[in-house]
């Protein structure tokens, strides 16, 4: 059994080493003429601006938690789905009650708005697109 | 074990499948409500609670049992604390309604995650198994720093939401580490098989299983507020909404003192059961003077502090450390008597620091202050609350004639009644009592003596509050008095589940 | 697949005497170094196919400089990435830039491992080789954090974050429908699911329209995962409609905007080998894997016939529509029908299964794969968003609960 994980490792240490060995081929023949300008980070052309390493958003943040959630969920179902033939009708009840329990959770982010990418909906913004102005245009629309 | 057996078992959990029945109830119903009418959801879920407290009072537990492979118990000691817990539960829960830090703001995740929060409470009282007392203590930590730092927008309570977290996981850490110890030791994480272990196998290091079980104890050290893991109280009690910091101060105490006693007194003593004989220690480990080291630690540092606090709530967050002390003092007895006595005062402390929390969370509606020195005179113009205070404040020094006296008579009783060993603590617990009396009557001192005027207009509080003051007032006076029904009953809970 | 190896090692006249367990050793590195062949020569093959079939579908001519046809023009591409200069920007963070894209390339080849080409090639015949493949596979997410990360460049911090939020919100819908068919057939082995697969029946059982055996065409539920799982496939490995994290016209090149040479050549390796092995994965949980899809000689000969019957048609139709004459597939079924009719070994071989059948299956996917590049636009990222979590994720949950219904109401399963 454990010989299958043990081909598995040596599969990716094969890899490794075949892969370093390209590094090595291009260590020998590439180039070596780097300068300041080369090893600068990109930036459309631009000299970098400000500092990349920030504070990111949270929603990123937040579909990480409820992905932690749900994808335990489904390491939870893979040994029943594999015992399921054998067990039968009472692990079916069971599970149903557990994925009920996790589309409340679901239902509960969604109403939440957790799922939402785009949080804030302008209805009105500002300017020429203020409300009052936009009224005031389906107002000559609907008089002409 | 199989599946039948485990449908067999399911039986046994009636409180909590209508528990988490009504957990999802109230999430699926709050989805519908907006923040005007998400108050309903703490209609609901009171109802519910009501519902869970009928059912717990209709479970037979003559037969005790073990379900789940041994990993929860049923029996009458978890039902008696279930009990207490269902009842403090329901009476925050009304008391939250009134709470004016809790008004125009969406309310229902606050009642859903109380709800969790009594489940994991459910079952942290019955656990018998280290990964389901390790499991269940989790669900009540994460719950009670989500409601610690409920008030989003409010500096402190942010404050003390990450201070819960900060030390709850260092703690939780910490047991888990001792938890593995115990593993290693013995070889098994079912809390019987781990007495058999010990009181078979002689060969044990006692440093090593001393540490191993001092490291479990900070984890329900923690839960209980015992010195030196009471660090985190004051500032989460002051930080949180008033209601979860009342409520914090009873039911998870609670909660954490029945887990303690069960797996100390089934772990670390000859024969697991309580009820027939006295409790022996195991020979190489003398648990019992450490903890009554902690007791007496506990309470001294719990009522020297309270004595220069100026804000009620942190007055009331270290006199409940004192209270933990308090309750040590039986855990330290190891007889049905220190259990009993344990059982007793977890009851009527639930009440009188509950009635104390919540005459003072009315006055910060009412009057808006938390100093002590503000309530000058407020035993005059408000007459109800100035009487409610003065039972509360009574009963938590024990004197007669109210609950916490016959409470601390009994755990005293407890004490004294195993012989000379532990006179010492029962003299630091008396000690202990007088100092108290200082800072509880120094409330009064300033309601009643500070200044004495009777206003032309009282002060009336709403109905709703007077009838759950008065609910909370009647058996802390009264109870004890006919027959003493609590002591007949904590007497016949005392019988843990034994294989 | 190693021990008959080893076994067969040491059969030979000329082989070395040695201990069975230093021949094993020796197979399992052969048997590693034949799956990077693969793995690489495949991606250089599907390199070419790539840009050959998006020329065909834009009327172009694609590359045809460099050998006939410009079939060595992706060797050239990949000598000339050799003899590129190593470049590590200054500011970047030089330990996680280097790690960065062998992690990614490492968990996808290490991926390989449990894939059944056959039933008796497979490099490590796991018990819970499903579990396996779709663990390792998401090990991806950690080295596009981490050189996006490393390379302290914008582009390269959004294409990464991105990334990682579309693969973990993917990961779960794919999870889900690869479960239903875990619940089918009962089993996590690659290879015990392909055997389940065996023979022919009818469409969800009761439709009278003979097709194999198929877990797609076993019941209507895991019809619907097959279709799920492709798209969320297709996001996992960040192809288009779902190549956000890459997408040129906004975010230069993603999370690979750093890298060059030979360590961007690891990503485009990579990039393939995950590819193939989505198709693969596929082929094998959904279409039978290595499984012939006519049970008996008799059924090969007329499923051909009513294919070539199909093919004539759509001849036909192509020619009526569009006046013009559409050769291939008529020529290959015409061809194939022939044989079978006429060579009894043919026909014989075409039922048999094995390599032949699993590339077949595996080449059609990447085709149709390819084929959604030019046809399908790319998503905005809170549709990607949407579509996971508020499309995938419901019916997958549904469709897991729909397939033991199945199973209960079809007597797989009794109370």
């Amino acid at each position: 059994m454990l010989e299958h994980y043990g081909t598995a490792l040596a599969l990716g240490i094969v890899g490794f080493l075949l892969m370093y060995a390209a590094f090595i081929i291009q260590k020998l023949v590439g180039p070596k003429n780097s300068t300041d300008v080369k090893l600068d980070t990109y930036e459309c052309g631009e000299e970098p601006e400000g500092e990349t390493w920030i504070q990111f958003n949270v929603r990123f943040y937040v579909i990480a938690l409820i992905f932690i959630i749900f994808d335990i969920e489904v390491v939870f179902l893979f040994p029943w789905a594999v015992v399921f033939k054998d067990l039968g009708f009472l692990t079916f009840i069971e599970v149903f009650v557990f994925i009920s329990i996790l589309v409340v959770g679901l239902a509960y982010v969604w109403k939440k708005g957790d799922l939402q990418w785009v949080k804030m909906k302008l209805k009105y913004g500002t300017g020429r697109y203020s409300a009052s102005n936009l009224l005031e245009k389906e107002n000559l629309k609907e008089a002409a | 074990m199989n599946l039948s057996q485990i449908v067999q078992d399911l039986g046994f959990l009636t409180p909590e499948i209508l528990l988490t029945g009504l957990i999802l109830l109230a999430i699926i119903y709050d989805l519908f409500l907006t923040k005007e009418t998400s108050i309903r959801t703490g209609y609901l879920a009171i109802a519910g609670m009501a519902i869970v407290l009928f059912s717990l009072f209709a479970q037979n537990v003559e037969a005790s049992q073990g379900l789940f492979n041994q990993m929860v118990a049923y029996d009458g000691y978890a039902r008696y604390f279930k009990i207490i817990i269902t009842l403090a539960t329901i009476l925050v829960m009304w008391m939250s309604f009134q709470n004016d830090e809790l008004k125009n703001r969406t309310i229902g995740e606050y009642y859903q995650l109380m709800l969790v929060l009594v489940f994991g409470m459910f079952f942290l009282v019955s656990a018998t198994n280290m990964l389901s007392i390790y499991l269940s203590l989790e669900i009540v930590s994460i719950m009670s720093y989500l409601l610690a730092g409920y008030l989003k927008e409010n500096l402190r309570s942010n404050e003390s939401a990450i201070k819960y977290v900060v030390f709850g996981g260092v703690s939780s850490g910490i047991m888990l580490y001792g938890i593995s110890l115990i593993y290693g030791l013995t070889g098994s994480l079912n809390i019987y098989e781990i007495q058999a272990s010990l009181a078979a196998n002689a060969a044990i290091s006692p440093a090593l299983l001393m540490l191993a079980f001092v490291l479990v104890f900070v984890g329900f050290g923690y839960k209980i507020a015992a010195v030196p893991f009471h660090f985190w109280t004051p500032d989460v009690y002051e930080g949180a909404p008033a209601t979860i910091t009342a409520f914090l101060s009873v039911a998870p105490k609670a909660a954490g003192f029945a887990v303690l006693l069960r797996f100390l007194n089934t772990t670390l003593t000859l024969s697991g059961d309580p009820n027939n004989i006295a409790l022996e220690s195991l020979s190489n480990l003398d648990w019992p003077t450490l903890l009554a080291g902690v007791s007496a630690i506990t309470m001294t540092v719990g009522n020297v502090v309270a004595l220069q606090q100026t804000n009620i709530k942190r007055m009331l967050a270290y006199s409940s450390i004192a209270h933990a002390g308090y309750m040590l003092m039986g855990v330290v007895v190891m007889h049905h008597n220190g259990v009993s006595a344990i059982l007793y005062y977890a009851g009527i402390y639930t009440l009188m620091n509950l009635g104390a929390f919540f005459v003072a969370i009315y006055i910060k509606n009412a009057f808006n202050t938390e100093t002590i020195s503000d309530y000058t005179g407020l035993g005059y113009k408000a007459p109800m609350i100035g009487i409610a205070m003065a039972v509360f404040m009574f009963s938590l020094t024990g004197l007669p004639p109210t609950g916490g006296f016959v409470a601390k008579f009994y755990l005293f009783r407890g004490l004294v009644g195993v012989g000379d060993t532990f006179i010492w603590l029962a003299i630091v617990g008396l000690i202990n009592g007088v100092v108290s009396l200082y800072y509880y009557l120094r409330v009064l001192y300033f309601m009643y003596f500070k200044e004495m005027n009777f206003p032309d207009v009282y002060h009336r509080a709403p109905l709703q509050f007077n009838i759950l003051i008065v609910i909370i007032i009647i058996p802390l006076l009264f109870g004890w008095m006919i027959g003493d029904p609590l002591s007949t009953w904590t007497a016949s809970a005392t019988s843990f589940f034994v294989p | 697949m190693i021990e008959s190896m080893a076994n067969w090692f040491l059969s030979l006249t000329w082989f070395p005497q040695m201990e069975l367990a230093s021949v094993k050793l020796l197979s399992v590195l052969l048997v590693g170094a034949g799956l990077f062949a693969f793995i690489a020569v495949n991606a250089i093959v599907l390199v070419y196919v790539e840009r050959k079939v998006s020329a065909f579908m834009q009327v172009r001519l694609g590359p045809m400089r460099v050998g006939p046809y410009g079939t060595l023009q992706t060797v050239a591409d990949a000598l000339k990435l050799l003899l590129k200069e190593d470049i590590i920007p200054t500011l970047a963070d030089s330990i996680l830039f280097r790690v960065g894209p062998f992690i990614i390339l490492i968990s996808a080849i290490v991926a390989f491992a449990a894939i059944p080409f056959s039933p008796t090639v497979t490099a490590a015949d796991m018990s819970i080789g499903l579990y396996y493949i779709v663990s390792i596979s998401s090990i991806v997410v950690v080295g596009i954090v981490m050189s996006g990360w490393a390379s302290n460049n914008k582009w390269s911090l959004y294409g990464a974050m991105r990334s990682a939020a579309q693969i973990v919100s993917y990961e779960i819908p794919v999870g889900l429908t690869l479960l239903a068919v875990v619940a089918m057939a009962g089993s996590l082995n690659m290879n015990e699911i392909i055997i389940a697969q065996g023979g022919s029946s009818n469409l969800f059982h009761w439709i009278p329209l003979p097709l194999p055996n198929w877990y797609m065409f076993n019941n209507p539920f895991l019809f619907i995962a097959f279709f799920m799982y492709i798209i969320g496939a297709t996001a996992e490995i960040n192809r288009t409609p779902f190549d956000l994290p890459e997408s040129e016209s906004e975010l230069v090149a993603g999370f690979m905007t750093e890298y060059s040479g030979i360590r961007w050549a690891l990503f485009f390796l990579s990039e393939y080998a995950n590819f193939t092995l989505v198709a693969f994965l596929t082929a094998v949980v959904f279409m039978g894997g290595w499984q012939s899809p006519f049970e008996t000689i008799f059924a090969a000969k007329t499923s051909l016939l009513v294919l070539l019957a199909l093919a004539l048609a759509w001849t036909g139709y192509v020619k009526t529509k569009a006046n013009r004459l559409s050769i291939y597939p008529l020529a290959i079924i015409g061809l194939s029908t022939i044989a079978a009719w006429l060579f009894p070994g043919f026909a014989i071989w075409i039922t048999e299964p094995g390599l032949f059948w699993i590339a077949m299956k595996v080449l059609s996917l990447i085709f149709l794969l390819m084929w959604f590049r030019w046809t399908f636009p790319r998503l905005r990222v809170d549709q990607l968003m949407y579509v996971s979590w508020k499309v995938l994720m419901p019916i997958a949950l549904f469709n897991l609960i729909g397939v033991a219904t199945w199973m209960w109401l079809t007597g797989e399963i009794q109370f």
